[in-house]
């Protein structure tokens, strides 16, 4: 898990991260958030390593930062990406 | 009494509605022709409620506060909730419920042991969606729905989920109605979603699982561990719902319709009966 700062708003190691791939998989004009992902993110508790793995996006270590992976395919459909090239793509470097 | 007149299991993947071309044709129809035995089956037995048993994709549930289970109290629900965001073949639809019945279980529940978590208003998935558009495309049948946490661990282990099938199996029989009941799980068996493991089928772990569910083998089933069900696939864990039949038909007949691993859909898809 990333390092966080005691400042920061209460919640498990993977809440945050998780917290804000829910938000925007369930927004209506989720596919409109795609495109400003930053803007998006900005207003969310994350450690610099989980900001970075969502904005890259970093598939694989998305889930090695704890986000379900239902999440994490659901964000990568998102992106217009095809599904059959998503087994390639998760195997890739974390 | 009350009595459990029909029991029914099937995987629930979307894919047999909205991206059927990634499917083997031959292994499809095999698949289509499950649903319609399951759907002439729930017909045929007319059951007054059925309780209908899933997984949840993250649609309604976050790990803000996530339960083990939870059921469904109202007059009718709705879904699938995909599709607010896109189209996904399956018509939104309401489906007509039962409060007194869906009040009854969590009453004695609490009561005995079994702390449902309660759901008032739900916009339910293709979990739920996708068996009923093919069992009931016309909403005929009153239908409960059942929550089991299959997605964010920790999850309620099999043995729990048996003992839950167990408690079902006496609630429903102590009901005081001449009401007729059935039961659908949905989900599974073998696959993932999001993980390293998408497009895997572990067809062995399957056919152990099919074995064990139609020979009636509930301890084989309840000693499952989470360790050997999610190394098989991140979404494996659905079977939960099959395990809950289980154990709310123990010592009934079962009969297996049908089991392909079809590989477009990335799942290992099995559907039985138990009348």
């Amino acid at each position: 898990m990333s390092a966080r700062s005691p400042d920061q708003p209460p919640g498990s190691p993977r809440y945050w991260v998780n917290r804000a791939l829910v938000d925007l998989c369930r927004a209506p004009n989720a596919r409109d958030h795609i495109a400003n992902k930053s803007d998006f993110f900005a207003n969310y508790s994350l450690s610099a390593e989980e900001r970075q793995a969502l904005l890259a996006p970093q598939w694989r270590h998305l889930l090695e930062l704890g986000v379900l992976p239902n999440l994490v395919y659901r964000y990568y459909m998102l992106h217009g990406l095809k599904p059959e090239s998503f087994p390639t793509a998760i195997k890739g470097a974390a | 009494m009350a009595q459990l007149c029909l029991g029914m299991a099937t995987s629930h993947l979307a894919h047999i509605v909205n991206a059927r071309e990634l499917g083997d044709p031959q292994q499809v129809a095999i698949f289509d022709a499950g649903y319609r035995r399951l759907a002439d089956a729930l017909d045929q037995a007319a059951p007054d409620v059925s309780l209908i048993i899933s997984a949840e994709h993250v649609n309604k549930f976050f790990i803000d506060n996530m339960p083990a289970f939870a059921i469904g109290m109202f007059d009718a629900f709705s879904g699938p909730v995909e599709t607010r965001t896109r189209n996904f073949g399956v018509p939104y639809r309401r489906v007509p419920s039962d409060f007194g019945f869906a009040r009854y279980l969590i009453e004695r529940g609490l009561d005995e042991g079994v702390d449902w978590a309660v759901i008032e208003s739900w916009d339910v998935d293709h979990g739920f969606m996708v068996p009923l558009f093919k069992l009931d495309p016309d909403a005929r049948h009153p239908m409960v729905p059942i929550f089991i946490n299959c997605a964010s661990p920790p999850l309620p282990s099999p043995r729990r989920c048996y003992a839950v099938g167990r408690w079902l199996a006496d609630a429903i029989r102590q009901w005081d109605s001449n009401k007729r009941v059935a039961i659908i799980a949905t989900g599974g068996l073998s696959h993932s979603v999001g993980s390293v493991q998408q497009g895997f089928i572990d067809v062995d772990f399957d056919r152990r699982f099919l074995d064990d569910f139609c020979a009636g083998r509930g301890d084989a089933l309840a000693a499952l561990s989470d360790t050997e069900i999610s190394a098989t696939g991140s979404a494996t864990g659905e079977i939960r719902s099959w395990i809950v039949l289980a154990g709310a038909f123990a010592g009934r007949p079962v009969e297996r319709v049908m089991y392909e691993p079809i590989r477009g859909f990335d799942t290992g898809c099995a559907q039985c009966l138990i009348r």
